[in-house]
């Protein structure tokens, strides 16, 4: 039987470059991120990548409509159908990046 | 099977409707094109699919096809409500009592989708901070129109 | 146990689709004496509904404790319709939720999952 489950996480692929944040239709997604240099030995400056600090996913109001998942260019999101889950609040619902890694 | 939508003038909406008897009237429904709304008709018979279109200006008036193809009425009611287009004569349906603008034209704000911060406004690596680095274009959440931030 | 359904909307086909399977009768049972009422709210909740949905929530309570479900990203948050102006944000607005579950529309599983954590 095919059902959406739910979507998860790959952080080490996540560059944060903020696609699927921008392009979320009930703006679910909430993405935190700092900037670090990076020094390499043969480089004549520090190259500058993001860090992923959080990503959450309010589940609550996503609609499991996978744009984010087609969106994202390093496929660092993916469906996992064998996951559902019930809350018994909506703060429980807000799932950030640990639950979301969990799941894939 | 998606086939382009034949356009008519309005004065000719209720013949090209009549034309297409014997086929039945799946959706009628509108676009709104900023200087004007064009209204949709779509038909099937069997496997075959037909759209028609016509151009409507706004608040402007148009032939109802219900006794045509009763399957319009609702849909006609709908989409003069929605859209401020009066499609033949118009009674409520689904806004009752409500003096607000309609509510599927693009000029119409959401305050919802202006009041609430978009989370999208971030930038990479700016620390949650929205909108931190001005030398970047903002972009726009999607579907939010321009006229709605004035 | 005993289920009511406020079927608001197209979360409510789910929840026909595990009647119509057999599924949620095996789950919920047949005694006519249940020692649990769940109030389903499957679907869109609208401010033109609002009232009807508080009504039946007090009426079912006259006969003892509820527990109420919000089926639905739309029963938990107005899902994809939080931003319209005829649209409750979520039936918490109105009456006490003991669970919410995700989804667009969730499936009768998800239903039967969500049913059994609330009686355990």
């Amino acid at each position: 039987m095919s059902r959406h489950g739910v979507i998860a996480l790959i952080p080490e692929d996540c560059t944060s470059c903020m696609l699927c944040v921008r392009e979320c239709p009930t703006w679910c997604i909430t993405l935190e991120s700092h900037t670090e240099q990076i020094d390499e030995a043969d480089a004549r400056r520090p190259r500058t990548v993001n860090v992923l600090d959080q990503f959450t996913i309010d589940y609550g109001l996503c609609m499991y409509c996978g744009i984010c998942i087609e969106v994202c260019p390093f496929d660092a999101l993916e469906w996992r159908e064998d996951v559902d889950y019930s809350a018994v609040s909506r703060m429980e619902l807000d799932q950030g990046t640990d639950t979301l890694a969990s799941w894939r | 099977m998606q086939v382009a939508p034949e356009v008519v003038a309005p004065t000719d909406w209720r013949a090209s409707a009549e034309a297409m008897r014997g086929w039945r009237l799946d959706l009628l429904t509108a676009i709104d094109r900023r200087e004007s709304i064009d209204v949709v008709a779509h038909y099937i018979r069997g496997a075959e699919h037909a759209w028609r279109m016509t151009s409507v200006p706004y608040d402007g008036s148009l032939a109802s096809i219900s006794d045509l193809h009763p399957a319009a009425a609702w849909s006609e009611r709908e989409t003069s409500e929605m859209f401020g287009v009066r499609i033949g004569e118009v009674t409520p349906l689904l806004r009752h009592g409500d003096d607000s603008r309609p509510p599927l034209r693009k000029a119409t704000p959401l305050p919802a989708r202006v009041e609430i911060p978009w989370p999208g406004a971030a930038e990479p690596g700016d620390d949650g901070r929205q909108g931190a680095n001005p030398s970047r274009r903002r972009t726009r959440p999607p579907g939010v129109q321009p006229e709605w931030e004035s | 146990m005993e289920l009511l359904n406020l079927g608001l909307a197209c979360c409510s086909l789910e929840v026909e689709a595990a009647v119509g399977s057999g599924a949620l009768a095996s789950e919920v049972g047949t005694d006519p004496t249940p020692d649990a009422t769940v109030l389903l709210v499957s679907g869109t909740v609208t401010h033109a509904l609002a009232l009807a949905v508080i009504r039946a929530w007090e009426r079912a309570s006259e006969q003892g404790p509820v527990r109420v479900l919000a089926f639905g990203a739309c029963a938990t948050s107005g899902g994809p319709y939080w931003d319209a102006p005829s649209v409750i944000p979520g039936v918490d607005a109105l009456i006490p939720v003991s669970r919410y579950v995700p989804g667009c529309p969730p499936g009768p599983d998800s239903l039967i999952s969500a049913l059994r954590h609330e009686v355990a």
